[in-house]
Parts: structure tokens; C-alpha cells; sequence
């Protein structure tokens, strides 16, 4: 289990959590979600151990995360940053390896890069330098990068969790799904999985639950199909919000935006 | 940085072998060419003990101690070089730029110019130490102030550390001088020659204990290729790739600190080849640490020592320091560099 309880965090003066509990079971995914500034990706970091909170406790496997090494966090949780970048312009395939570490064989770990890439859709991609690739071809290397290190974690007897910050970013619609398809195969595999995402189409298309984040709090847990709904979503982002369903019951969420509003006129005014 | 020669792993062995080969070829030259030029077969049975009593001083009390101080010198610097840059993922850093040559600088000055002070009190054996010592001891204040005045909200800024340098760099070089004003004409001369760096003139006693303390140093930035490649992710990104980040930034200053603590002292400041080896690798061999830095120390050795071949062989018998030769050549590569740089973040 992955669990935060009552954690609260204040930084440069402002409260960005205050008493958030939140928790993963393994298998799941539980999608976050929430305006700009809610403090999604501040859980995350707290949740991964880069921060740590002033108040309340965070604990992985029942274990805090304050207690354990960055090396032992580090075969529990892998983590894929939300603008992941590289100095260096390594090979996609020495990339992906990076977080694998050296306890596993070498011949193990090359078929577990191997693996991630291919689970990401990058392994025609494999042998290239990371500065030939894309924008999204990198973020998947990133992606892919992270689950090496999941698989790696479990290989060496931990539990695995993944925790994704915005992962669908910059990538196009086939990719968005593989990403998503990869993370949900982690957790058919046993890892439990938290993704922040912005499109709410993608997070009732992807997740067990859905968290709510706004100011600092969680204000709604559960199901998508009780989460994503406009008189639970429409008083948080401030936006009129319609569903749409698909004949094979897929959802969509719709804003409407009422965009001449806010005083938008010619673009070129002669 | 885009296309390194060697991305085909297969490639990289031989590389990294040319490369020692070169650095054996001119430390060969090095023992046999000079003011007295003795044929390479002569270095070697001279090397085994057999060579005459002029063939035995020249080598073992002249140019062996310097070959081994120049090997020493381009090991530490480059190595340091390689692991400032990988830390800090910014291939500008280098041990000189950010001050701590000048920290060292500083603290081997006041040993030569105070040291006569204390040198009374001290036994015997500490002597040829004492000048490792105390520029380990500024080189480590030095890198200490930086990297702490650098880091701020968990990340380190480079161009903090730089300009941090620069005010360190200028600190040093005004007590260096008010060191020279204090300074008797004995010492005065010591001091000249020291400043503008030279593999010759070192004891035996003074070249051995850089060279223990390079050598003692070296395994442990080697054992840092993962992390430094890991860093390359940011340091954020790096700890969540399991990296004890603090641990490893804090092991990599230490030794750096000790390693260039203890050639400066040797050898005096000598200039730039932590910037420019560790860039000739990384065009030759790519990226990944695990091949940058060995390949980074082979070239060190090689412009150190082919740096020294030349400043010996350009005026014969005068001889200028070796410090101008490696920044005749470090000074423009640097300007190269940031126009490269700067060319890529406005394209």
C-alpha cells in the first residue's frame, strides 16, 4: 500500500497541502485531477519522497518514506518526472536502462529495456541518440525509462509502484493511448499506479478512481462515473461541463467555453 | 556534443586503447628527449637499472619524477573536470573556472610564503605534506562556499557557481598578491615559478605525495559513472531513479577538492585541461561516464604531457611554464565553447 495521511506542506510562505490523505492499492490506478495550482503535483513529489511534508506521514509497503534510502525508494517507486529532460544526449536504449540498478544481470536488464520500450511503442526508436528523437518520442523514452525501473524493482522482490505526472503531455492520440495502455498493463501486472492528468476524457477512460484536487485538498474520491460529472467538476475549474457517451460507453467531457466573453475580438484589427 | 565518433560500442575499446597508447608514446618522449636525448632503448634499460651513471641521474632524479607528476597532474584535473561537469550538467565547469584551483593556489601560496613560521614546530616526516594539505584545505573551502552559495530550492545553478568562481578566483589572486608583497626575495622566487606552474622542480617527496593522493582519489570518482550519468536527468529525476543525491555530490566535491588540492601544490595552477579532456572524449567516445571518464583521464595525460614536451623543446635551454602552453590552447577552446553554446540555445 501507498498512502498518505493528513499530509500537509507549506512552500515559500503558502499553504500547497493542508491534511490530504489519499490511498494505493496495488493493481489500481487512480487518476488525479484538478485545476492548475491544486497541489496535484506536490502530492506526487511527496508521494515519491523528493519532498518532504511538514505535516502527517507518507508510507510505502507500510514502511515511511523518510526512513528509507533514496536506493531502497528507488526499487519501490519509479517515477516519471513531468518534463523529464537529458543533458546528455545518450542513446534511447542507455536512456531507458539508467534507472535499473546494477544487481540486476546485464542480459536481464537489457530484455527489460527492451521490454519498456516496446510497451511504449519506441522500439523501432531504440538505437537512436536521444537528441535525433522527437518531443514525444523523448517523453516516451522517459515513460519507458520509468517502467524499466518498475520491472526492475519487481524483479528484485518489491511491490512497484508508478507514479506519472502528466505522461499523456505533448504526446499525439495514438500515443496517448499506449502510454495510458502501458501504465494500466503495469497495474494488470500488480503495481499500483497514480497518474495526474488534464484531460478528463483520458482519466475516465484510464482509472479506478479519481481523486479531485483543488486549494490544496482533496474534495472528491471515487469511481470515475461519480467523480466526472458536471455538478461534482463544474464548481471546481469553474467551467459548464456536459457528458457525452459513446454507443460502447465510452465517456467524454466537454466544457463549454463561452469564449466571447472575456472580451476576445479580431485577432488582426486593421 | 550531437555525433560522437564512437556511438558503435565496438568502437570504444580500441579508442580508449589508442589513447593510452598515445599517452605511453609521449610519456617515452618525455623520459628520452630533452637537453640530453637518450635513445628509447636506453630510457627502457635505464628504467630496468642498467643504465650508466649519467643516463641513471637524468632519468630517475629529473625526468621520471616529472613524467609521473605530468601523469598525476592530467589525471587529477581532467577526472575532476569530467566529474564537475557530469554533476553540474554543464560542460563549461571545470575546477579552475569555479575557483578551486585558485583555493588551492591560495592555500599552497601561504604554506610557501608563512610556512617557514611553523615548519620549526612540525616534524620531519609532515613537511612534504604540508603543502598538499593546505591546498586541500583552500581547494575544499572553496568548493564547499560554492556549491552551497549555488544551490538553491534543491537545484544548483551553474551560472551562480561560475560568477561565484569569479569573485573566489579574484579573492584568491588579491591575497596571493598581498602574500608576494610580504614575501622575502627567496621566497619571491620560489613563488614565481610556482604561479605560472611546472611539472619540473618538484622533489621526489612532493611529487609522491600528489601523486598518492591523485591516485587514491581516482577509484573513487570512477565508482560514480552511474550517478553521474543519472545526473544528466537533473538531480530531481536522479533521485527518483534511487541516487542518493546529496551523498554522491558531497563524495565527488571531497575528492575533488584532494585531488586538485594535491597536483596544484606539485605542479602550480595549470589551466584548462579539466575543461578541454573531458570535451575530446565526450566528441570521441559519447556520453555515458563509464567510457567518458577513463577516456577523459588518457587525454588529460596526453596534453599535459605533450603540453610539457613542448614548452621543453620550444626554446631549448630556456623553458616556459607549462601553465601558458595549456592556456594558449585552453583560453581559445573556452571562447569556441561558448560560442558553440550560446549558437545553440539561439537556434
Amino acid at each position: 500500500m501507498l498512502e498518505a495521511v493528513e499530509v500537509s506542506i507549506t512552500l515559500a510562505g503558502a499553504q500547497v497541502l493542508e491534511r490530504v490523505s489519499l490511498t494505493l492499492e496495488p493493481g489500481e490506478v487512480v487518476v488525479l485531477i484538478g485545476p492548475n495550482g491544486a497541489g496535484k503535483s506536490t502530492l506526487l513529489a511527496c508521494l515519491s519522497g523528493a519532498l518532504r511534508p511538514g505535516g502527517g506521514s507518507v508510507r510505502i509497503d507500510g514502511l515511511p518514506v523518510a526512513e528509507l534510502s533514496p536506493m531502497e525508494l528507488g526499487r519501490r517507486r519509479s517515477v516519471l518526472e513531468q518534463n523529464p529532460t537529458t543533458s546528455a544526449p545518450f542513446i534511447a536504449r542507455d536512456l531507458i536502462g539508467l534507472g535499473i540498478p546494477i544487481e540486476i544481470p546485464p542480459r536481464e536488464a537489457r530484455r527489460m529495456v527492451i521490454a519498456a520500450a516496446d510497451a511504449t511503442g519506441l522500439g523501432a526508436l531504440i538505437d537512436r541518440p536521444m537528441s535525433r528523437l522527437s518531443g514525444g518520442e523523448a517523453h516516451r523514452a522517459h515513460m519507458a525509462r520509468a517502467l524499466a525501473q518498475l520491472s526492475a524493482g519487481r524483479a528484485l522482490g518489491r511491490e512497484g509502484w508508478l507514479l506519472l505526472d502528466e505522461p499523456t503531455a505533448s504526446l499525439d492520440l495514438a500515443h496517448q493511448g499506449s502510454v495510458l495502455a502501458a501504465a494500466r498493463r503495469a497495474a494488470a501486472e500488480g503495481a499500483g499506479v497514480l497518474a495526474v492528468l488534464h484531460d478528463m476524457t483520458l482519466a475516465g477512460a484510464l482509472a479506478d478512481r479519481v481523486a479531485l484536487m483543488h486549494s490544496g485538498r482533496i474534495v472528491a474520491c471515487g469511481p470515475p462515473g461519480e467523480i466526472l460529472t458536471p455538478a461534482v467538476l463544474a464548481p471546481v475549474y469553474n467551467v459548464d461541463i456536459s457528458i457525452a457517451s459513446a454507443p460502447d460507453g465510452a465517456r467524454a467531457i466537454i466544457p463549454k467555453f463561452n469564449l466571447t466573453q472575456q472580451g476576445a475580438g479580431p485577432c488582426l484589427s486593421p | 556534443m550531437e555525433a560522437a565518433l564512437a556511438h558503435n560500442a565496438g568502437w570504444r575499446l580500441p579508442l580508449l586503447g589508442l589513447m593510452a597508447l598515445m599517452a605511453g608514446g609521449l610519456a617515452l618522449a618525455g623520459l628520452a628527449l630533452g637537453p640530453v636525448e637518450i635513445p628509447p632503448g636506453r630510457v627502457i634499460a635505464t628504467l630496468m637499472g642498467q643504465g650508466t651513471p649519467v643516463e641513471t641521474a637524468i632519468i630517475w632524479q629529473i625526468r621520471l619524477p616529472r613524467i609521473l607528476l605530468g601523469v598525476a597532474v592530467g589525471t587529477a584535473l581532467a577526472l575532476s573536470g569530467a566529474s564537475l561537469q557530469g554533476l553540474l550538467r554543464n560542460p563549461l565547469a571545470d575546477p579552475g573556472l569555479i575557483g578551486v584551483t585558485g583555493g588551492a593556489s591560495l592555500g599552497a601560496v601561504a604554506v610557501i610564503v608563512l610556512g617557514g613560521l611553523v615548519a620549526g614546530s612540525l616534524p620531519a616526516w609532515l613537511l612534504p605534506w604540508l603543502l598538499p594539505l593546505a591546498a586541500f584545505l583552500g581547494a575544499g573551502i572553496v568548493i564547499t562556499f560554492v556549491f552551497a552559495l549555488a544551490r538553491s530550492a534543491g537545484e544548483t545553478s551553474v551560472a551562480t557557481l561560475i560568477l561565484a568562481g569569479v569573485a573566489v578566483n579574484a579573492i584568491a589572486g588579491a591575497a596571493i598578491g598581498a602574500m608576494v608583497y610580504i614575501s622575502t626575495d627567496d621566497q619571491l622566487r620560489d613563488l614565481t615559478f610556482w604561479t605560472m606552474g611546472a611539472l619540473g622542480g618538484s622533489g621526489w617527496s612532493l611529487v609522491a605525495a600528489a601523486s598518492l593522493l591523485t591516485f587514491a582519489t581516482a577509484p573513487v570518482l570512477f565508482r560514480q559513472s552511474r550517478a553521474l550519468d543519472l545526473f544528466q536527468l537533473g538531480e530531481r529525476a536522479a533521485f527518483h531513479a534511487g541516487l542518493d543525491v546529496e551523498g554522491v555530490k558531497r563524495q565527488i566535491a571531497i575528492a575533488t577538492a584532494l585531488a586538485v588540492g594535491a597536483v596544484t601544490a606539485a605542479a602550480g595552477p595549470i589551466g584548462f585541461i579539466g575543461l578541454v579532456a573531458p570535451h575530446l572524449a565526450r566528441l570521441a567516445l559519447g556520453p555515458r561516464h563509464v567510457v567518458l571518464l577513463p577516456a577523459s583521464v588518457l587525454l588529460g595525460i596526453c596534453l599535459v604531457l605533450a603540453a610539457d614536451l613542448a614548452v621543453r623543446l620550444a626554446v631549448p635551454p630556456a623553458e616556459p611554464p607549462i601553465g601558458l602552453a595549456t592556456s594558449l590552447i585552453g583560453g581559445p577552446f573556452f571562447l569556441w565553447l561558448l560560442i558553440r553554446t550560446r549558437g545553440r540555445t539561439h537556434a
